[in-house]
């Protein structure tokens, strides 16, 4: 029995990851970017530039705190093309998605700002309910998955020349949340209700750099500033303890896995463009070298299921490409800002647009054709006043995938609608 | 191929031997000027201010300096205002219609209104430097600026409008009584004047005068003139006779004007 209940946990490790929410498409923070598709490098000039562009950070003349929460509302719609098996599943959720600060101190003529982050990187929030009916039971499926992957950052910027900034920021990964399954069943002969808990435990460390070129402080008459950033290689590691709890029958099991991320040096270039003081037009490049990285997964004391039996397999080592289709996840990022300025005000309005590429793969018969590539619009407003400045965004980032097995024809659409609202507070 | 190579190379040189030592922004250049300003040090506050003109040569109500962070920029109007409390009345006048002209504020009209009034009670005043108002304003601006900051350039240093005056009118100093030398100079040249030493000295036996031996001023921009007052109090222990006095001068290029005597009358309380 015990034997099976750890099977069990591996059949509902499988399909809690399968809606999971991972976007490797590590971009900044902050509704101010947001509302301007994250396009950002080459302006990073708040208390978000740690996320996006360090060097951004030399810019700052004053001390400034940020907090960006962000509100998601998810759907998932899976067709067929017959139209059996159809299904949607939505969830909302709220989080604190970065904050930080960021404190200028003066060396002599130059400037040096030092900044703290935390920020979110990979959110795996999802929550799925789910009846099945079998001839003689009902089973309700319910998934609720909160494990958020974060950053602790510590960075900072010098302004070696008034048009050359450098940046530097340290990153410390680790993770909160976790994940909690739950199969409950009703009706006869019933298999027993169970509950499985996942805690992950993420851990790395990598840095980013960055680099600011201000041409307006060469060329007063060239508005434009240019970015570049480079996102060091470093696995992401994570420790998964997962905990079986068969109810009715008191049982308890408990297994272990350890999986490896292989993350690839991303490197990102921006340019942004003044147009009078009022207008900022930004886009943003970054390549992010995937293709060939690996996601190796090692399971300790294992065990599977053979259809009529339960068999002890022990340690194992299992290895896939981290994109289903093996290639890069290059980015391209372009936003708009407007300031109003009526008399006593400063409005922001700002629209943007991304490509989101994912880690997916259209199928046919079970091989990876091409990517998925979505692709994200943006809009957002705030509103500046003498000491704080709040900003909301909104973020609408679709992506579809298409499996085919014979003619069998299946869709998979997932929508993403974030809200995401930032305050920077700026002290004198 | 090669040639590409140096090009580059030379390029590169270029643009980091050009700007190594490259200024600060206009809006740094703005804050320090304010900061001298706040401590009554006019020529440095004149300095800095020059330099954010070159940078950002108008006047706003709402200048971005970075993100969505902004300032009330008003340059020609401080610059003016500094101009005003070096006494240069002309040059005052003009930053701030200037900045009149580009957007309107409180302070400069404030400080119009001063200069107007002091220029009707003294109206020679008024004097003879080149108008920045014919010529459009970066490129005056610019020319100021570049002046200013070429030190190849001499000045070319003249006195002009010396006048002695005293309390009672009498012409005299008389014991126990404040009186003031006042001139101007004149700095007609293509150069800034820089360091202006002005002594003074009594090259006669009269005691009891009280004077400042020696004052120092930071610059004189070309076409621009400095009005200097010297108080000379005759203390209760004034002698009677003629005092000799001698101001001369000191500036950093050896460009000194020359110096000017005067002879002035002295009488003693106990003659009175």
């Amino acid at each position: 029995m015990k034997n099976f209940a750890l099977f069990l946990v591996f059949v509902c490790l499988i399909t809690s990851r399968l809606y999971s929410q991972e976007d490797f498409n590590f971009i900044g923070a902050g509704a101010r970017q947001a509302g301007m598709g994250y396009a950002f490098i080459g302006i990073a000039d708040d208390a978000t530039a740690l996320s996006c562009n360090p060097s951004g950070l030399s810019q700052l003349r004053k001390t400034e705190i940020s907090l960006v929460a962000r509100y998601t509302i998810s759907k998932n719609e899976q067709s067929t093309a017959t139209g059996t098996n159809n299904n949607t599943n939505k969830f909302n959720a709220l989080s604190v998605n970065f904050v930080s600060v960021a404190y200028p101190v003066s060396i002599g003529d130059k400037r040096l700002v030092i900044g703290l982050s935390y920020q979110t990187q990979l959110d795996y929030t999802n929550i799925v309910k789910k009846e099945t009916v079998f001839p003689t039971y009902t089973m309700d499926y319910k998934m609720d998955q909160n494990t958020r992957v974060n950053t602790i950052s510590l960075g900072g910027a010098y302004n070696f020349l008034p048009w050359f900034s450098l940046g530097l920021a340290l990153n410390k990964w680790f993770s909160l949340g976790g994940n909690e399954t739950t199969y409950q069943y009703n009706g006869t002969f019933t298999p027993d209700n169970r509950k499985i808990k996942l805690e992950d435990n993420y851990d790395g460390v990598n840095f980013v750099v960055g680099a600011l070129f201000n041409i307006e402080q060469i060329n007063s008459k060239l508005p434009l500033k240019l970015g570049i950033k480079f996102f060091s290689p470093f696995d992401l590691k994570d420790d998964q303890k997962f905990t079986l709890n068969l109810t009715n029958l008191s049982i308890k099991g408990n297994t272990t896995q350890n999986r490896t991320f292989e993350y690839p040096s991303m490197i990102g270039a921006g340019a942004s463009y003044k147009i009078g003081d009022f207008f900022t037009i930004a886009c943003d490049y970054e390549i992010r070298q995937f293709k060939d990285k690996k996601q190796t997964n090692k399971t300790f004391n294992h065990y599977e299921y053979t259809g009529t039996s339960v068999t002890f397999i022990g340690d194992t080592t299992f290895k896939k490409n981290i994109t289903q289709s093996n290639s890069n996840i290059n980015q391209f990022r372009i936003g708009l800002e407007y300031i109003l300025h009526p008399e006593t005000l400063l409005i922001p309005i700002r629209v943007g647009f991304k490509t989101n590429p994912t880690q997916y793969a259209n199928m046919k018969n079970n091989i990876p054709t091409d990517q998925c590539v979505g692709k994200s619009f943006n809009m957002g407003f705030g509103l500046v006043l003498k000491r704080c400045s709040f900003d909301i965004a909104y973020e609408n980032y679709s992506y579809e995938q298409t499996s085919s097995l014979g003619t069998a024809k299946t869709t998979n659409k997932r929508t993403f609608n974030y809200f995401n609202f930032s305050t920077i507070y700026y002290f004198k | 191929m090669i040639q590409i190579r140096y090009l580059f190379i030379q390029l590169a040189f270029m643009l980091i031997g050009t700007h190594l030592s490259a200024q600060s922004t206009f809006f740094e250049y703005y804050e320090k000027g304010l900061s001298f300003e706040q401590k009554s040090d006019w020529n440095s506050a004149i300095e800095q201010f020059n330099k954010a003109l070159a940078k950002a040569p108008k006047d706003e109500n709402r200048k971005k300096i970075y993100g969505v962070q902004f300032i009330e920029y008003y340059p020609n109007r401080e610059v003016g205002i500094a101009y005003y409390n070096i006494q240069n009345f002309n040059l005052a006048k003009k930053y701030i219609e200037l900045s009149l002209q580009q957007v309107e504020s409180k302070r400069a009209k404030e400080y119009l209104d001063k200069i107007n009034s002091q220029i009707s009670v003294s109206p020679n005043l008024e004097e003879k430097s080149t108008s920045i108002k014919n010529e459009p304003l970066s490129n005056q601006q610019e020319k100021k600026i570049a002046l200013v900051n070429n030190k190849d350039l001499k000045p070319i240093l003249s006195i002009t409008d010396i006048e002695f005056s005293d309390k009672n009118s009498n012409n005299q100093i008389d014991g126990n009584e404040d009186c003031e030398l006042s001139f101007t100079i004149n700095n007609k040249g293509e150069g800034t004047a820089r360091n202006i030493k002005i002594l003074v000295e009594d090259k006669s036996s009269v005691s009891g005068l009280s004077f400042s031996s020696s004052t120092t001023f930071n610059l004189i921009a070309p076409n621009s003139s400095l009005s200097v007052k010297i108080p000379i109090n005759g203390t209760l222990n004034l002698t009677t006779g003629t005092a000799n006095i001698k101001v001369s001068f000191e500036e950093q290029s050896g460009s000194a004007p020359n110096p000017f005597e005067l002879n002035i009358e002295t009488r003693s309380t106990s003659n009175h």
